[in-house]
């Protein structure tokens, strides 16, 4: 009993509890960067919803399931990705895309407000509830607020009301904005090949590749 | 708490929990306990000593044995920075990039030779003789320019390092090197031994000469202390 | 906890009427003992089954329906399935199995159960913790660390009041008539120990004094896999040890065959919770690989010992309890093979991140555990309260009903999760698309949940149509006994 205790927990808690911030670059970039304001306050949402239950936060290593092929991430995740989350949340079960990369990948907020509000709007067959005590519903004052959620056909609200995000889901769009490991890692490299060339991931232009690979439904 | 707990200690000694009926059978009758059912249904479960297979525990140490090759092969050395895909630390490090200044402290690594009789494997330099490169604040300081100087040019002088007065010389090795090796060599020395500064650049070597175009390599003009003191550099 | 397998090696082949009639009454007295406390805990614990059973289907409806009660936060599945999940494992799992553990030391021990009002006490503030924990999650006060979703302040209370369960069913095993500790008590006796000693080193590293980074998934997912497997597992074990052979009538093959499943069990059942592919170093999901495969060991073991005793004899009296026994000792083996399976890389590829486990752990709480305690209820309600079940309808009704609720449940889930698996690592084909295939295996598994929760209303019926029997014929309630633990055993004696 007690060596598995200690096998489990003493021992990853000695070679992962000590872990710092690493240097990825050669401007001595340094990695992660912790969470700051809304973002930080959005995985407290994301945490109290439980999207964990259905959204994993964990790229798979290449040749292990098609989280490559799926465009998730340029590389598998490591430890040093959650060094600085309250509450590590990699999920359990893909009832819903892997969100490792969402903030690459996905990078419209009006698209996050007006899935989260209705999935169906945005991905047509998707499993995901709707999400409306996110939002709220109030009557057009003179002219319509500018952050009002752009909803078309079937799903737009009645003429003379608008919805508007609440607090909370600005949050958890920051902090789904904000979820980005693409960064290569000395014990996660890029894997070889092709994709070699996007060296500078961490800029758009890997994210660009990224996110064009990515059928809104994937 | 429990009034009657004295009495129930006299109740009786050892109890033996098997039925009545249930005829126990020696290990070597193994098929004799067969129709032997308890007719008492509150008559709690025994226990036969049938022995355990040996097959059984050779079956264990072949499953430990290949439990143990297992993590031979896949545990990555339990080195925590060994992922999925990867073998060992070794595959891991060949899987990177080698370039910008993790390649030039490799190379640093080799050429300090040329330093270390002097200063040391260990950076510890000689008491007396030669100061030491660990925790010395020349070689710390953030901005690499005064450093870079120091073996382009030679030094010689009195010193202080480390609070410690010195006073011995340090010949040039500006023309035995190329700029990239020195960049090599001082970024290795500023991250060895808990240094923590950060790597120096070939392009800043090369800054470096350029600016003291005037001043040979061939040791003829090392700097004094006070010299490099005196010259300005950014922080 | 070496002391444990001090098998007295003394059964001698005949015993004295007298000796016999004396280890009979203090059976009876130990079984009279029992009821109040036990039928506390039982009752509560079928309440909670039933109330996690239909939040169950509340949330494997939202799977497959995802529009089905999503206007309210409270109601969100994302609170949901954690919530019924736990009011199930922490509600149903952890009372049902303190209420069958205790009665199991004190019958097997010849002893009257100690403290009982301690008990009751301790059963009071669990419900009472449960209770909290249960509307914290719903209530969006959730840790997020799966299992452990009960907000901090509540696990205190848990400990104590387990605490004050467990001390009595210590002391009670202290005090116990025969010496000789059989199979079923060592493994309470373990659970007892490690179920503490999980939840104090998980608690304290995840919520009180939280680790960083990727660790907490690390120790989250180890206490996830631990409690089944170094409780639930354990528990269910104890059960089964104890009824195969009472209900064969004969005595279990080997003590020293059970001796070696039960010490590889306790060295190996607990190497486990992290897949491969995770994001942590290597050897850490390598190890859970090989404590998997180390864990064919002890099953084998007690598959040998439970075979040799089974071989050939047929339960007495064409008895209902043993329907369940037998369904939950072949449940063990699925349970476990599946469980094994799944951890290894080559299933592991297709099977991790799906509804795969959420299969296995449905096999292993249903199945293994909810089956065994099921048939140990059914023996000893009647024993300690002296009333006999009221409808054997209502227990056929509830058997039926949990076989095939558990095996649809588990099956919809197993061959779901394997299509998905299957689907998702394609990439050509479209994320929806990959989950579309799967989505008629989630309304099966929404059914089989149906069939549970019918099932479980038709156990929880008999219960308390039992009780309110049982009060009748008392002409007081049970629990006015409390005040004097003899009153209560003369009152079982009068009936």
């Amino acid at each position: 009993m007690a060596v598995t205790w200690y096998g489990m927990l003493v021992a990853p808690s000695r070679q992962m509890g000590g872990q710092q911030q690493a240097n990825v670059g050669p401007g001595n970039e340094r990695y992660p960067i912790p969470r700051l304001g809304p973002a930080h306050r959005g995985a407290e949402v994301y945490r109290s919803n439980g999207c964990a239950y259905c959204h994993t936060q964990q790229v798979r290593p290449q040749g292990y399931g098609s989280d490559f092929e799926r465009g998730w991430g340029l590389r598998m995740s490591a430890a040093q990705d959650f060094l600085f989350e309250e509450t590590v949340a990699l999920g359990q079960v893909r009832m819903g895309p892997d969100l490792a990369n969402v903030g690459f990948r996905l990078t419209d907020e009006a698209w996050h407000y007006a899935h989260l509000y209705n999935p169906k709007s945005k991905v047509t067959g998707s499993l995901m509830p709707q999400y409306p005590f996110l939002f709220k519903e109030q009557p057009i004052k003179g002219s319509p607020s500018g952050d009002a959620l752009v909803l078309t056909g079937a799903f737009a609200p009645p003429t003379g009301v608008e919805i508007v995000p609440t607090k909370e889901a600005r949050e958890l769009v920051a902090y789904l904005m904000s979820l980005k490991s693409q960064v290569p890692l000395f014990e996660t490299p890029l894997p070889a090949g092709p994709k070699q060339d996007a060296e500078a991931t961490a800029s758009s232009e890997g994210a660009g590749n990224a996110q064009t690979n990515l059928a809104l439904n994937r | 708490m429990k009034p009657d707990r004295n009495k129930k200690k006299t109740s009786g000694g050892p109890a033996n929990p098997s039925a009545p009926t249930t005829k126990r059978s020696t290990p070597a009758a193994g098929g004799s306990k067969r129709g032997s059912r308890g007719n008492s249904e509150d008559s709690e479960p025994t226990a036969g000593s049938e022995p355990v297979p040996v097959w059984l525990f050779v079956l264990m140490a072949l499953m430990l044995y290949s439990g143990m090759s297992y993590l031979h092969t896949y545990g990555g050395g339990f080195n925590p920075k060994v992922y999925e895909n990867f073998r060992s630390y070794k595959l891991v490090d060949s899987a990177n990039p080698k370039s910008g200044p993790e390649m030039l402290i490799a190379k640093g690594e080799a050429l300090y030779m040329v330093c270390a009789a002097c200063h040391q494997v260990n950076g510890m330099g000689v008491a007396g003789q030669f100061p030491p490169l660990m925790g010395s604040e020349w070689v710390n300081e953030p901005n690499p320019a005064r450093l870079i100087r120091i073996p382009l040019h030679g030094l010689s002088g009195p010193m202080q390092v480390k609070g410690q007065d010195w006073n011995s010389s340090m010949a040039a090795l500006g023309s035995a090197l190329s700029a990239e090796d020195i960049a090599a060599i001082l970024s290795y020395i500023r991250q060895a031994w808990g240094n923590t500064a950060g790597p120096v650049t070939p392009a800043e070597v090369e800054a470096v000469i350029a600016d003291t175009s005037s001043r040979s390599m061939d040791g003829s003009r090392p700097w004094t202390a006070s010299e490099l003191m005196s010259i300005e550099v950014a922080q | 906890m070496t002391g444990m397998n001090t098998q007295s090696s003394e059964t001698a082949a005949g015993q004295s009427p007298d000796q016999s009639a004396m280890s009979k009454s203090r059976v009876l007295e130990a079984d009279k003992s029992c009821s109040v406390p036990v039928m506390f805990l039982l009752t509560w614990a079928l309440a909670w089954l039933v109330g996690g059973g239909i939040l169950a289907v509340v949330s494997s409806i939202k799977l497959h329906g995802p529009g089905f009660l999503a206007g309210s936060a409270w109601l969100t599945y994302g609170r949901v399935q954690p919530a019924s999940i736990h009011a199930l494992l922490y509600g149903f799992g952890f009372q049902a199995a303190i209420a069958v553990g205790l009665w199991m030391i004190a019958r097997l021990g010849q002893a009257e159960l100690m403290g009982r009002k301690g008990i009751l006490l301790g059963g009071a503030f669990w419900n009472l913790g449960v209770c909290l924990g249960v509307f914290g999650i719903l209530g969006g006060a959730g840790t997020g660390h799966p299992m452990l979703e009960m907000p901090g302040f509540v696990s205190p209370l848990l400990l104590v009041s387990y605490s004050l369960m467990g001390v009595w069913a210590l002391i009670t095993l202290h005090f116990r008539q025969v010496r000789s500790l059989y199979v079923s008590q060592w493994y309470l006796l373990a659970a007892l120990f490690w179920f503490p000693w999980i939840f104090i080193a998980a608690q304290s590293s995840l919520v009180f004094h939280p680790v960083r980074g990727a660790l907490q998934f690390v120790i989250s997912s180890w206490y996830g896999h631990a409690v089944v497997a170094l409780w639930l597992v354990p528990v269910a074990l104890a059960v089964l040890f104890y009824f195969i052979p009472k209900l064969l009538g004969r005595p279990l093959h080997s003590k020293h065959l059970a001796t070696f499943g039960f010490w590889t069990m306790a060295l190996f059942a607990g190497w486990g919770g992290v897949q491969a592919g995770a994001p942590v170093p290597r050897w850490i999901s390598s190890v859970c690989i090989v404590g998997g495969g180390l864990m064919l060991l002890p099953l084998i073991a007690v598959g040998m010992n439970w075979w040799f005793t089974a071989r050939g004899a047929k339960p007495a009296q064409g008895d209902f309890v043993w329907g369940f026994i037998r369904f939950a000792a072949v449940a063990f083996f699925a349970a476990m093979l599946l469980d094994i399976g799944g951890r290894t890389r080559v299933i592991g590829e297709v099977t991790d991140l799906t509804v795969f486990s959420s299969g296995v752990y449905a096999l292993y709480f249903y199945g293994v555990f909810g089956m065994s305690i099921a048939g140990a209820v059914y023996y000893l309600v009647p024993k300690i309260t002296q009333t006999e079940w009221p409808s054997a309808q209502l227990i056929r009704w509830h058997y039926l009903g949990s076989m095939v609720g558990t095996v649809l449940i588990t099956a919809a889930l197993v061959v779901g999760g394997v299509i998905q698996g299957l689907r998702l690592n394609n990439a050509d084909i479209a994320f929806v698309d990959a989950l579309a295939k799967t989505v008629p295996f989630l309304g099966l598994s929404t059914l089989g949940g149906l069939i549970l929760v019918a099932a479980n209303v038709a156990f929880l019926l008999n219960l308390v149509r039992l009780l309110t029997v049982c009060c009748r014929c008392c002409c007081c309630l049970p629990w006015n006994g409390t005040a004097n633990g003899n009153k209560a055993a003369a009152v079982g004696a009068n009936l």
